[in-house]
């Protein structure tokens, strides 16, 4: 009897627990309804709006890339330690076994290569600047000189892809179709981003459609490129004969069968087309308002160099550029080629320097006096460094530098980063960080940072998963936002 | 009653599972809105569990024992409290997901209050094994006060939060703490220096201890020093004690503050080193420094502690906003849940002052106004004055005046003004004064003069005026003229197309060879034929400038091509071009000596005949050859020119001895002419030498040169 009783009572137990257990079940299951990511069942594309997640300190960015990397070394980074060391070989306690390109892999020796170019100290940041750099220098007090960036890729094409997309592989989509994509265009009657190439003397790199490629975002976010010459724009203009009427009454017609077609099959590029016709019609009056160059007054002309009236160099681009981002194009991307000097740098660099530095400078005064350097972030700079060790034979006043991504400088100003400022620093040889380094990931989340963006919060669900501009990483660097 | 007590054990068990599931979640917890009723219920039920703990405590570790009251009321009563502590815990869980609840308080008070829950759960599950075990009178005096003393602590931290940081005890606080001191206001020693020392140097360096005899206490003990002597010195501020200190390597005896001290952090280092740099002042005002110092840049982000801007006004309705916004006036709030309105007019002809006034209705929410080249007038900005919370305003380029920016005079927020190329004057020195809030004004290609920024700066402190940049006295060189004929073989007479891209330049020219200058040479009028073979030498002019540089462009004219043509020694493999045919293909080579038009040579010399069926009578011959110094190719040494009627009956006609550079220079294409006496052949033999050794000056010297030679001309 005893051990019915016993029995029972475990069963009791038993049933109890059982019970109990399910209530427990039960609220876990009730609590996992407030907890939507837990198994991934919900969207959460949240940001479409084409509003900043916080109020922006910049509302447009311009960005001078200086495709082929140019010498960090012979323009800001001034490391006398490389004079006194001249042709000396690079301590392998600096180099610590990094790898090299395969252009200089193989070279016995490493000898130190000091910069050819005398350095000074301007402006009241005493920022240390080259001769090559005079304008760059009158303006220093308005940059933001980071001298500690680093990126990950050693070869042209995947550093710029990456640079400019978040991602060494292609397909992505770039930082400035990122920006239209989280910002929206400004001005209806242009596109949110804008492309503009320019070539100097220098040794070149190629730059390549994908780099202003939406990839997977809306083929709306997609760069325009300007080109130089009579038509920047390709196909923008009517066929002859036919009349702005007319082509009004075809876009109209053009809109209802597109529509039609969306209806019934539902593809998001079919509007996106339709939006694209509209803004292509719109451009029609407000592109050659601004390409138009020869209305500039005279001392716009001195500022910029007179080089800014010839279609297509790095100047015409810069002036370009404030013309379009005063029109409220929200990114422009302006890619100036030949800074690869593999092998006779301070000839290349001089012709190179000639080429961006007082339009550079005079776009930073320019848009000063115009009140809007505060809302408009300037960006200077290239895919990476480079070394601080001669490729090829070593002369005073002639040498090469090869690729070098562990560190290298770039400058911003204007809108939101502190201004008159030197952030970060590298070892005495130029090789290493020492002190505050910035990825590339970092410097995407900083610069959606100031265009009102969280950076992990700006995401797209492509295949599956979410893609964000800074992947899975980046940290704002706080130290340069004002 | 045990059936009552069944259930509540049950919820009670479900809640905890709930509870401690949430938790583990916490971070991507999403709380729907009616859960969010639950969640504002906390304050209210959280005196439950409070009330309850106290009671519980005392019934059971001192009432039931005595058998004072029942063992039945007793498992009641802490059953209730757990039920109530997990509960109020859940619903606080819920509450602390809504926006403004972060910080470390609330950490501390979530934690506290999960720990409790769960310490009430099992106080209620192990009540009977406490007591069966006679446990109970020793554990007595450990966990009645622990409990109390966690009730206590909790509910404390939740009061801090509701009710801000010592909210009970702030009434018997003398007002030790300094209020916020706005960054105008601020002190560079005692609102940014001061406080590092007190934090780090002054529990040592005080008047208690005054170690190494330094007290570091107010401005008279720092100047007096210590013991080593002055803390700074400022005809050499870079060598200060003070800074020696602080920078050494911290394995340094001296180094300050010492081992097992809270270190200095960067930033103080760098914000210590500027101030003694700029002299150690203790008067000196933050705001007064200059906009780029260090030493602002720095210590002014701790006075601009928010940098998301809140505005007091409500939003304005998104419909309203809606029907407003078009292509030629855009209107955005300025970021996501943000009342603030941005709006840019843009495309100047459909601007007129109704646009304006339609914006009435959401006047009071913007906050940055871009009229940026559209034709404003004065009369318009008198209804921008009603825009109240305006903060920037953008005028560049309209046709607004002194007079119309009078009335601005409302707009109490206004902190930036751009003008700049509107006819606004001097008079903008009393127009912006009432302006107090400005904080800069644009006023490049105006009428503000340098002069009158000074009696602007008196009026307004701390405006910055921008006055752009001027270049009116700069001389730079012109661009050289661009050379537009794309065709440079003259078979049919075509125009010579020039153009300059600077307005006014003029472009003067030569077709003779000779150097143009600005008095005598033909100005270019669009009207040059060009017929045969010329040289045009072109530079441009204009007041105020230097001329350009010289540009050239060579004309050939090709009158007779050769029958048939044959190479008598080969060219090198590599630059084979198309063989003979390449001399006369009317494609002439460009600066690119891969681009397949040329004929290279090393190690032999270039020879060619050509045939004519039928005698002709030449008088010209111009070869065309590459000059790309540093790609080791060299103009000819020696270029000769054999004529007759075949191969075996030829004369020197002529010898060219082609200019050699002497310098590295960019690569370019050189043609060389002669000219001699008519002279009637039927076959040409043309003969070119390779530099044999490179200069000295070269980086191959001493090494064979390359020639580099496509299309030739006869006429």
């Amino acid at each position: 009897m005893a051990k019915e009783f016993l029995e029972h009572h475990l069963n009791m137990n038993r049933r109890r627990f059982l019970s109990r257990l399910g209530v427990g079940v039960g609220s876990v299951a009730l609590g996992s309804l407030m907890i939507p990511d837990l198994f991934g069942s919900k969207e959460k594309d949240a940001l479409v709006a084409g509003l900043p997640h916080f109020a922006p300190k910049a509302k447009r960015i311009i960005y001078l890339f200086q495709n082929g990397a140019p010498s960090q070394l012979d323009l800001f980074d001034y490391k006398p330690k490389l004079i006194e060391m001249f042709g000396e070989d690079l301590p392998a306690s600096i180099r610590m076994g990094q790898r090299l390109t395969g252009m200089t892999a193989n070279q016995a020796k490493f000898p130190l290569a000091p910069s050819a170019f005398k350095f000074d100290q301007y402006g009241q940041s005493r920022a240390w600047i080259s001769e090559l750099l005079p304008h760059t220098a009158s303006v220093v007090d308005e940059l933001c000189i980071i001298k500690s960036m680093y990126t990950e890729a050693i070869n042209h094409d995947p550093a710029l892809t990456f640079f400019q997309t978040g991602a060494q592989v292609g397909n992505r989509p770039s930082m400035g179709s990122w920006l239209s994509y989280g910002l929206g265009s400004e001005n209806k009657n242009l596109p949110a981003f804008c492309v503009l190439l320019s070539r100097g003397k220098g040794n070149g790199q190629g730059v390549y459609s994908k780099l202003w490629s939406n990839g997977f975002l809306d083929s709306v976010h997609q760069g325009v490129q300007f080109s130089s010459g009579d038509h920047p724009v390709l196909y923008l203009n009517d066929p002859e004969s036919v009349s702005k009427e007319d082509r009004r009454k075809m876009l109209d017609k053009l809109s209802e069968l597109n529509q039609d077609s969306y209806n019934e099959f539902g593809d998001p590029e079919i509007t996106t087309k339709i939006q694209q016709y509209e803004m292509a019609y719109r451009m029609q009056t407000a592109v050659p308002d601004i390409t138009d160059l020869s209305k500039e007054p005279e001392s716009i002309v001195k500022m910029y160099g007179p080089d800014c009236l010839v279609p297509g160099t790095f100047a015409a681009n810069c002036l370009l550029a404030r013309k379009l981002s005063e029109n409220g194009v929200r990114f422009v991307q302006l890619y100036h080629q030949g800074w690869d000097a593999h092998d006779n740098l301070p000839g290349q660099m001089k012709g190179q320097c000639q080429d961006v530095d007082q339009a550079s400078a005079a776009l930073i005064t320019d848009l000063k006096q115009r009140g809007l350097l505060d809302e408009t972030l300037v960006i200077w700079g290239g895919e990476f460094g480079r070394t601080n060790y001669c490729q090829g034979k070593l002369e005073k006043e002639n040498y090469g530098r090869d690729h070098h991504p562990r560190c290298f400088t770039i400058w911003m100003a204007g809108g939101g980063v502190k201004p008159g400022i030197v952030y970060g620093e590298t070892d005495d040889f130029g090789y290493n960080i020492v002190k505050d380094p910035v990825h590339v990931h970092d410097l995407h989340a900083t610069i959606l940072h100031l265009m009102g963006l969280n950076h992990e919060e700006l995401t797209y669900k492509h295949l599956g998963r979410r893609y964000r501009l800074t992947d899975v990483s980046g940290n704002l660097v706080k130290g340069i936002i004002a | 009653m045990t059936r009552l007590r069944s259930i509540i054990f049950t919820l009670l068990i479900g809640i905890t599972a709930l509870l401690f599931f949430l938790v583990l979640f916490d971070s991507s917890l999403q709380v729907p809105a009616f859960i969010q009723v639950f969640g504002r219920m906390h304050p209210m039920i959280l005196h439950f569990p409070i009330v309850l703990i106290f009671f519980s405590v005392i019934t059971y570790f001192f009432l039931e024992p005595k058998k004072i009251i029942s063992k039945e009321l007793s498992d009641t009563l802490i059953l209730l409290t757990a039920f109530f502590t997990v509960l109020t815990s859940l619903f606080g869980l819920f509450l602390s997901q809504e926006p403004g609840y972060e910080g470390d308080t609330l950490v501390r008070h979530k934690w506290f209050g999960i720990i409790l829950s769960a310490l009430t759960l099992c106080w209620y599950l192990f009540r009977d094994k406490l007591n069966a075990n006679s446990l109970l009178p020793k554990l007595k005096w450990i966990l009645s006060p622990l409990l109390v003393v966690i009730v206590v602590i909790v509910a404390h931290l939740g009061a801090n939060i509701t009710h801000g940081e010592d909210f009970v005890f702030a009434p018997l606080q003398s007002d030790k703490q300094k209020p916020e001191v706005p960054f105008d206001q601020a002190l560079v020693f005692a609102d940014v220096i001061q406080p590092i020392l007190d934090a780090k140097c002054v529990t040592c360096h005080n008047t208690k201890k005054s170690k190494g005899e330094l007290i570091m206490e107010t401005m008279e003990d720092l100047l007096k020093g210590g013991k080593s002597g002055a803390l700074w010195d400022s005809a050499n501020p870079t060598a200060s004690l003070l800074l020696k200190r602080i920078h050494l390597p911290e394995t340094d005896k001296k180094h300050m503050p010492p081992p097992g001290k809270p270190s200095l952090t960067d930033e103080e280092m760098v914000l210590l080193g500027a101030w003694i740099n700029s002299g150690a002042s203790f008067t000196q005002k933050l705001s007064a420094l200059p906009e780029t110092d260090t030493l602002r840049l720095l210590a002014a982000s701790k006075f601009d502690k928010s940098s998301i801007k809140t505005y007091a006004f409500p939003p304005a309705d998104a419909g309203t906003i809606a029907k407003l916004n078009n292509s030629n006036r855009v209107i955005t709030a300025i970021a996501l849940q943000s009342p603030a309105l941005l709006v840019h007019f843009y495309n100047a002809p459909f601007y007129n002052q109704a646009a304006l006034k339609e914006l009435e209705p959401v006047g009071k929410q913007i906050v940055e106004l871009d009229l940026n080249k559209m034709p404003v007038t004065d009369e318009d900005l008198k209804v921008i004055a009603g825009f109240t919370n305006l903060e920037r305003l953008h005028l560049n380029f309209t046709n607004v005046t002194t007079s119309g920016i009078n009335a601005l005079q409302g707009l109490k927020k206004l902190e930036m003004l751009s003008l700049t190329g509107t006819k606004t004057d001097a008079g903008l020195v009393n127009a912006v004064a009432p302006l107090k809030s400005l904080k800069n004004l644009v006023a490049w290609n105006t009428g503000l003069e340098k002069d009158q920024v000074a009696a602007l700066k008196k009026s307004n402190p701390g405006l910055l005026v921008e006055l752009g940049y001027k270049n009116d006295t700069l001389v730079m060189q012109l661009p050289s003229p661009v050379i537009l004929n794309e065709e440079t073989t003259i078979i049919e007479p075509q125009l010579l197309k020039m153009k300059h891209y600077i307005n006014g330049a003029v472009i003067r020219y030569t077709t003779d060879g000779t150097e143009p200058d600005s008095l005598k040479s033909k100005v270019y009028d669009e009207k040059e034929m060009i017929t045969g073979t010329m040289a045009i030498k072109a530079r441009a002019f204009k007041p105020g400038w230097h001329s350009s540089a010289l540009v050239s462009q060579y004309f050939y004219k090709s009158t007779y091509r050769p029958d048939s043509v044959v190479l008598t020694l080969p060219s090198d493999p590599k630059y084979g071009s198309t063989g003979p045919k390449a001399l006369f293909d009317l494609i002439k080579g460009e600066n690119n000596f891969a681009g397949g038009q040329w004929l290279g040579y090393q190690n032999n010399d270039m020879e060619a005949l050509a045939f004519f069926n039928k005698p002709v009578t030449i008088k010209e011959l111009a070869v065309s050859t590459l000059s790309s110094v540093s790609s080791y190719i060299f103009p000819p040494l020696k270029i000769e020119v054999w004529g007759g009627t075949n191969p075996k009956d030829l004369k020197l006609i002529g010898t060219i001895a082609p200019k050699q550079p002497a310098a590295y220079e960019a690569p370019q294409v050189v043609p060389f002419y002669l000219s001699f006496e008519p002279k009637t052949v039927q076959c040409i033999k043309l003969k070119a030498v390779p530099v044999s050794k490179l200069p000295k000056w070269h980086s191959g010297k001493g090494e064979k040169g390359w020639a580099f030679i496509d299309e030739v001309f006869i006429n």
